[in-house]
């Protein structure tokens, strides 16, 4: 389990995450929602170790890394914006990613023809991702993401630029990847596709989790609201 | 350090170099440039020929030998003169001497030193001779042809015959040498330079870099990027030196065969010392920009210190001013481009070399250890970065990225 305890981040005066706690059980797939600014991608970031926190700690049920952060190689992590090397190839991306994390040559080549497969992407391997639509493009960013079989998976955007073909696969794929005990963190602004697959929902706000929503009737907090009703409460409350 | 991952990383660096045509193309420019350059000069005519001067030395016995002293003396080995002292007594009657009349006369009469020059004279062994022989003793300067020569006839003379290695060629071989290995220098400075950057910018762009720093800390990237950034352009260095080389030798060019194994393994470990720092300068500056449209703001300013360093190194070669010397031994940065020049044109004494050598390692150490904070900081930051907060939030270690 990853868990997040009193994790606060500022930069200067400005305050980004203000005393954060939640947890992340393997096999379940969290919402992370909220307005633009309100902190998902700099908390994706503290628990990633990529953005240094100003205080709190991040622990997983095996280990602790450096200064609060977890273990990177335990975690996969997939940004908004693809982040690919666009004048290079399925391959050779892939490749490069995998070798980061320590794969060997001989493991790294098959996971990569199993999850080309996997992914209908075969054929695609030699091909350079900038010549790919953006679906295939998140398809291969998920792929990257995937490699090195990490416990937990941060997803900002996933399903940003899909089709709803491409929205559907993904939704069933990371159905399937939690069922194999992989917890999952998604950020997304598009309700529909958190209530599709989300087991539960939290809903930043300047920092905070505001509210915390359940799927076992349609997520919904513990007073009914939907996270759209909650929206609807800080649009109310910033006009005041 | 994880040097598993900084492998992967340099590894990818030579990749895309190879793969890329604007990298391919500036190869074989160097390349044919290298092999073409030696035949060039070699094409300049017979330039080995040396040229005799012959003094007629008008002096008294007891300053004969002070005087032939100076053109034995290792001072002028340093201007590249042979010195064959041949003496012989002039008379009156001497037909070939009446006729042609002596290249310099040097004469003493009393307190009187003169030294008198025929106009056929090459100015710069002229100029070497007056200075040497004004070493000796203060002297006045006059021109052969407003002189009766005829009347010197009845002197005591003795004829000392100089033997120039052609200082001219020497200057201009050295000269040529220092050019072509500088300007290789300084294309390799800068195209392996922005080629890093871009690469900096294109994953941050991108966002590739939230992806790779998920794996690596941000040092280790950098570091990675660098050491592939250094392999490929020591071996492309290595290469085109090494062309150069054939191609003096087959084209009988002394350009670059005079270069001692020294002074070669000399280039080749400045190319690492000059290109770390310029690639942790043009990376760890990158870092401050967050799009590719804004590569000017990082590679316009050190563009400018590289085109300077270049020009200064270039006009030194035909200038002894001991200002500019000073300028390419001392200045951080330029000196960079300038050592080499130094070094090649042996225009910096023993300790000057050791001295500025060592100034620029600390220069490239630090310039490794602030780029490095400057990257860590800076690399997921997008917003306005103001230049004024550089230097403390790059000092800060609490913007660093856990490793």
């Amino acid at each position: 389990m990853l868990v997040l305890e009193d994790v606060s981040k500022s930069y200067g005066s400005k305050i980004i995450l203000n005393a954060l706690s939640f947890e992340i059980k393997c096999g379940e797939i969290i919402g992370f929602v909220g307005l633009n600014g309100s902190g998902k991608t700099t908390t994706m970031r503290c628990i990633l170790g990529i953005t240094s926190m100003s205080g709190g700690r991040i622990t997983n049920s095996d280990s602790t890394g450096a200064r609060g952060s977890v273990v990177k190689n335990s975690i996969g992590y997939m940004p908004e914006e693809r982040g690919l090397f666009q004048n290079e190839t399925v391959l050779e991306n892939l490749t490069y990613f995998g070798e980061l994390k320590g794969l060997s040559h001989e493991i790294l080549s098959g996971r990569i023809d199993v999850m080309l497969r996997e992914f209908n992407m075969a054929e695609f391997s030699q091909v350079k991702i900038k010549n790919l639509s953006l679906g295939n493009q998140q398809r291969i960013q998920l792929i990257a993401t995937m490699l090195h079989k990490p416990q937990y998976l941060l997803l900002d955007e996933p399903f940003s630029g899909l089709d709803p073909i491409g929205t559907a696969q993904l939704a069933k794929y990371l159905q399937r990847v939690a069922g194999e005990g992989v917890g999952i963190l998604l950020s997304s602004h598009i309700l529909e596709h958190v209530n599709l697959i989300c087991d539960r929902a939290l809903l930043l706000n300047q920092g905070r989790i505001e509210a915390e929503f359940l799927n076992d009737s349609g997520l919904r907090n513990p007073d009914g609201l939907t996270i759209a009703d909650y929206y609807l409460i800080i649009e109310q409350d910033e006009n005041i | 350090m994880k040097t598993s991952e900084i492998k992967v990383i340099a590894r990818r660096e030579i990749r895309i170099r190879l793969k890329s045509k604007p990298v391919l193309v500036s190869s074989l420019i160097f390349l044919a440039i290298a092999i073409a350059s030696p035949f060039f000069t070699a094409s300049q005519g017979d330039v080995n020929k040396k040229e005799s001067i012959s003094l007629l030395l008008d002096v008294p016995a007891g300053e004969l030998q002070g005087i032939k002293e100076r053109f034995s003396s290792s001072e002028m080995e340093k201007y590249g003169y042979e010195v064959n002292l041949e003496e012989r007594a002039i008379t009156p009657s001497d037909k070939k001497f009446r006729e042609k009349g002596p290249d310099v006369l040097v004469s003493i009469r009393g307190n009187e030193f003169r030294i008198v020059a025929s106009d056929r004279l090459n100015p710069i062994a002229l100029n070497i001779i007056n200075s040497e022989l004004s070493r000796y003793r203060e002297s006045q300067y006059f021109n052969l042809n407003n002189y009766d020569v005829s009347k010197y006839y009845s002197w005591t003379t003795a004829e000392v015959e100089v033997v120039q290695t052609d200082l001219q060629k020497m200057r201009r071989d050295r000269g040529e040498t220092a050019s072509i290995l500088i300007v290789f220098l300084y294309s390799l400075l800068s195209i392996s330079s922005g080629f890093l950057a871009m690469s900096v910018i294109e994953e941050k762009s991108s966002k590739v870099i939230e992806v790779i720093l998920n794996t690596t800390s941000a040092r280790d990237l950098l570091i990675g990027k660098i050491t592939g950034v250094m392999i490929f352009a020591f071996s492309q260095f290595s290469i085109t030196t090494f062309a150069f080389y054939l191609s003096s030798y087959i084209s009988g060019s002394e350009i670059a065969l005079k270069l001692s194994i020294l002074k070669i393994v000399f280039f080749l470990l400045w190319i690492l010392i000059a290109l770390s720092t310029y690639a942790f300068l043009y990376g760890g500056l990158s870092a401050l920009v967050a799009r590719s449209e804004d590569i000017g703001a990082v590679q316009g300013p050190l563009g400018v210190i590289l085109i300077a360093s270049l020009y200064l190194s270039i006009y030194s070669i035909n200038s002894s001013s001991h200002s500019v010397t000073g300028l390419l031994l001392y200045a951080p940065l330029i000196n960079l481009l300038g050592i080499p020049v130094a070094v090649v044109m042996g225009t910096a004494t023993g300790i000057q070399l050791i001295v500025s050598i060592s100034l620029a390692i600390v220069e490239m150490c630090a310039i490794i250890i602030f780029m490095i904070r400057v990257y860590e900081s800076f690399i997921l930051r997008t917003g306005q970065i103001r230049l004024s907060g550089l230097l403390p939030i790059s000092l800060r270690r609490s913007e660093r990225i856990p490793v």
